[in-house]
């Protein structure tokens, strides 16, 4: 069991590796620079917060409310700003990041708190079931994780097989391919059966969805209804870093796909990109949407991981943090946002003896970096190009070597 | 325009750009006046001129870089003047721009990869890799290189490669000579030859009249926003007032 600071801690790195990958598919793949994030963390934060608390909705509800807010506000500020290049653009996300905050200390204290901050924000360990003491904690743990994967994987394995069929059924019948259109609707019915799970209080433990009902059918539900508090922990930790994997697998993804290579395009030279046939302003836009989506995802999680979240923590500092995080790991390297994520996160607790002069010596970190390494740790390298391990070998070097 | 194996066709001898009356001013200063011209399918054709004839104006305008006052731009049956540049590029032409614009930063493969992005079906990217990598070997050995390390001839090549990569019915290049050495001209317009004798559709502009002149099959000459003299490229190389001004008397 690891003590509840260092587990904070630990919470705290995942969602800043997020946070960090979100502006860095802006910042460092787009060059598209965005001086305002902290304000789409709030937007995150306070969505879900006042999605599954004033509202009443699930977690799952909740975060995809941060996402759809912070694609919203994307497109409000991305629609006008991305037309500027450069400085300008970094003023108007600024700008908007100030306004958030000023709007959420302004909007009613009963809902949002004000400046005290929102209290009432369910924690991650309130959706989980009850814990029953500190004993069979691994057997608990196996059953909730082997149980979690089988599901979830029999569901989406499901949803395939049945949109197969049917696919199958449907082009005999009229001709054409409804594969996708199948899936998708396999998949919002299985979100809207999660959906239906109740939050769990004090004392009731939660039902997550069909999940729950399942269990009880099947009665090998009385270890994973009380699990022990090390299992609980360990079942969020495995929760926080599947949701860092996919996201770091989807920005993979997109940055490997046809719009993803118009991104870093549009980096390089847009006149060019242009030229090539690429709709800049719209794909710098998508971009940006994504961007803060996952930036919204973080401060979701970030709602639900610390006790208290009040407006003064998504100032300015917070946005030269995850710009510091980005800039020091490498802007344009994805191994690069985990490594500065990770060091800026950990550094002030290690060095928590120093306390206020912690900004002097980010400064200086900073400074340092732009005298002798401007590109950051990674410049735009990956992993796999410095050290060419095989399993890891993709992109270029991939590319290389069937040339 | 194009058949199910990508392909474009495009009637030899048939009009595929004509410019007609096009004007374009930056503010107060007029850079084209009412300037006209076409291209046939299967044909180089050469724009000369001095510095600030209008040159690149007339160019960046057909892509829609820049926009124009008045005028047509007709390509295939279609005006596309005042199109969005990235519209322009989707219906088939594609610039090799002055000063070259590669992605520095990228590999060679990347570079070109990029150039089909958008414009460009599967089945055909390696099928234009090929030829390529047939008209430009140096472009096949740099090809895990980062552009902004490659050579200004190399570049060139990248650059003009990546246009191709669009499998364009009409190849625009802006002074592809600029700062190359004397051999180096040389043989960026033996290829470019090469690629016009394999059917492309050559439009060029060039500082470098009489290595141009020679390949092309029409040529004109702008002059402070005009085209005043036109003709095929042997009867510019003859006539005695291009002989003064870019020739060298």
């Amino acid at each position: 069991m690891i003590n509840p600071y260092w587990e904070l801690v630990i919470f705290l790195v995942m969602i800043n590796v997020i946070f960090t990958l979100s502006l860095n598919l802006i910042l460092g793949y787009n060059g598209q620079f965005s001086l305002g994030h902290a304000g789409f963390l709030a937007i995150g934060a306070y969505g879900s917060g006042v999605a599954t608390t004033a509202l009443g909705l699930p977690l799952f509800a909740g975060v995809l409310m941060s996402i759809a807010c912070c694609i919203v506000a994307a497109v409000i500020v991305g629609y006008p700003c991305l037309r500027l290049g450069g400085d300008y653009l970094a003023i108007a996300t600024l700008g908007f990041a100030e306004i958030i905050r000023i709007v959420l200390l302004a909007l009613p204290e009963k809902t949002f708190g004000g400046a005290t901050g929102m209290q009432n924000i369910h924690n991650i360990y309130d959706y989980l079931p009850v814990p029953a003491g500190a004993h069979n904690g691994i057997i608990n743990l196996i059953f909730t994780i082997v149980f979690s994967v089988v599901f979830l994987a029999l569901t989406i394995w499901g949803v395939f097989a049945l949109g197969n069929f049917l696919n199958g059924v449907l082009q005999k019948r009229f001709g054409g391919n409804f594969w996708r259109y199948i899936v998708w609707a396999g998949f919002v019915v299985l979100i809207i059966a999660n959906l239906s799970g109740t939050k769990g209080t004090a004392s009731v433990s939660a039902k997550p969805g069909i999940a729950g009902y399942v269990m009880d059918i099947f009665q090998f539900s009385n270890a994973m209804k009380q699990p022990s508090l090390e299992s609980r922990q360990w079942l969020v930790f495995l929760i926080y870093g599947l949701i860092v994997l996919a996201v770091n697998q989807l920005i993979r993804n997109f940055l490997n796909s046809v719009p993803g290579r118009g991104v870093v395009a549009i980096r390089e030279n847009e006149i060019a990109a242009t030229n090539l046939g690429i709709n800049v302003f719209w794909l710098k836009l998508q971009n940006f949407m994504l961007g803060c989506a996952f930036a919204g995802l973080a401060g979701a999680l970030l709602a639900h991981t610390i006790p208290l979240i009040k407006p003064i923590e998504f100032g300015f500092l917070k946005s030269v943090d995850v710009l510091l995080m980005v800039v020091l790991g490498g802007m344009g390297s994805m191994t690069g946002s985990f490594v500065g994520a990770v060091s800026i996160s950990v550094l002030p607790e290690v060095l928590r003896g120093v306390g206020e002069w912690r900004m002097v010596l980010y400064s200086l970190v900073l400074i340092l970096f732009m005298l002798f390494k401007p590109g950051g740790i990674f410049g735009t390298n990956e992993l796999s190009d410095i050290f060419r391990l095989p399993w890891l070998k993709r992109g270029r070097d991939a590319e290389a070597s069937d040339a | 325009m194009t058949d199910q194996s990508g392909n474009h066709h495009v009637d030899e001898g048939r009009k595929i750009l004509s410019v007609e009356d096009l004007h374009v001013a930056y503010g107060a200063v007029k850079a084209l006046r009412g300037i006209s011209f076409s291209v046939k399918a299967g044909e180089i054709v050469t724009l000369i001129g001095a510095n600030g004839a209008g040159k690149s104006t007339t160019m960046n305008c057909i892509m829609g870089l820049v926009k124009c006052q008045a005028g047509k731009i007709v390509f295939l049956d279609e005006d596309i003047a005042n199109m969005h540049a990235f519209q322009i590029v989707r219906k088939g032409l594609s610039l090799s721009p002055e000063g070259r614009r590669l992605f520095l930063n990228l590999s060679v493969r990347e570079n070109l990869e990029i150039g089909g992005l958008i414009t460009l079906d599967k089945g055909k990217k390696q099928e234009l890799l090929d030829e390529i990598f047939q008209l430009f070997p140096r472009v096949k050995e740099r090809l895990t290189q980062i552009a902004g390390t490659l050579s200004g001839g190399e570049q060139q090549m990248v650059a003009i490669s990546r246009a191709i990569m669009q499998n364009p019915d009409l190849l625009l290049l802006d002074e592809p000579s600029l700062g190359l050495a004397p051999n180096l001209v040389q043989e960026i317009f033996e290829k470019v030859q090469i690629l016009n004798s394999e059917g492309k559709t050559i439009l060029m502009v060039e500082q470098n009249a009489f290595q141009a002149l020679r390949i092309s099959h029409r040529a004109y000459c702008l002059e402070h926003g005009e085209l005043n003299i036109k003709g095929t490229g042997a009867e510019l190389l003859a006539n005695p007032k291009i002989k003064e001004a870019y020739l060298g008397g």
